[in-house]
């Protein structure tokens, strides 16, 4: 079997942590911000229309991502090298780190206030506890994989000899679980089509 | 106030941190073993501090409803 070192330097690439992840960081907090804040707008209004409106496109943008991650980028990742494959993961993982967190947090939390709102969250009804597990499920993801993951990949590149194929085998994991969240996310939106017309 | 809705952020921040927790003491002991530079912890302590504002900012909207 032919061992492959694919350290840094091997690679011929730069370790240690790009001088635009704390830019991108700063970027998608700045972006992350929005959802949260939107929500407190609505809420301080007592708006039930801007209510609905911060849950729809938080949750539709969360889902749009979602899909893009799992139909176009994996394709996309599957024809690159494990270098440029990195590459991406140096500039996607910062960039996406508060930003999709808090679409999720945000079109969670907004969709349990219009249920309550509009008198649909009922706990025994088999539809809310339906999005319960659902909204448990895709909440384990990302605690559990996606946000370690995005850890674990700034902890290797700021190593003197970061490990160039975990790091872009840890980005493929999040965009692999980013198709399997879609998948789950198409039938929470069927779940609330339910919840909204009946 | 939405005391389940506070609870639940609670909650969730608790998980956040024990993550946290266990990915930065993976860190810091990597850092202690000159295997990783000081950057790296700056930046998990940035990420932590984004994530507990964005906690924040959810629990307001807790007290909100």
């Amino acid at each position: 079997m032919v061992q492959t070192d694919l350290s840094a330097q091997n690679l011929g690439q730069k370790s240690g942590i790009p001088h635009y992840t704390k830019r991108l960081l700063m970027w998608s907090f700045s972006i992350g911000v929005i959802p949260p804040l939107a929500l407190i707008l609505a809420l301080s209004t007592r708006s039930l229309y801007l209510l609905d409106y911060v849950h729809v496109i938080s949750g539709g943008t969360w889902t749009g991502f979602d899909i893009f991650m799992g139909l176009v980028m994996t394709r996309i990742m599957r024809l690159l090298d494990i270098p440029q494959r990195v590459e991406i993961a140096k500039r996607l993982t910062p960039t996406t780190f508060f930003i999709v967190p808090s679409l999720a947090a945000t079109a969670i939390t907004a969709g349990i206030y219009l249920a309550q709102a509009e008198g649909k969250f009922d706990l025994s009804s088999p539809w809310i506890i339906a999005a319960g597990i659902v909204v448990l499920v895709l909440t384990g993801q990302g605690f559990g994989v996606f946000m370690p993951n995005g850890l674990r990949i700034f902890i290797e590149l700021s190593k003197s000899k970061p490990d160039i194929s975990k790091i872009a085998r840890l980005n493929m994991q999040n965009i692999r679980l980013a198709g399997s969240q879609a998948i789950f996310q198409v039938i929470i939106i069927l779940i609330m089509a339910h919840l909204a017309v009946y | 106030m939405n005391i389940s809705a506070l609870i639940a952020v609670g909650v969730f921040a608790a998980a956040l941190l024990s993550i946290f927790g266990a990915v930065y003491s993976g860190a810091s002991r990597s850092h202690k073993l000159g295997e990783m530079n000081a950057d790296g912890l700056g930046i998990l302590r940035w990420a932590l501090l984004g994530h507990i504002t964005l906690f924040i900012l959810l629990a307001i909207t807790a007290i909100l409803s």
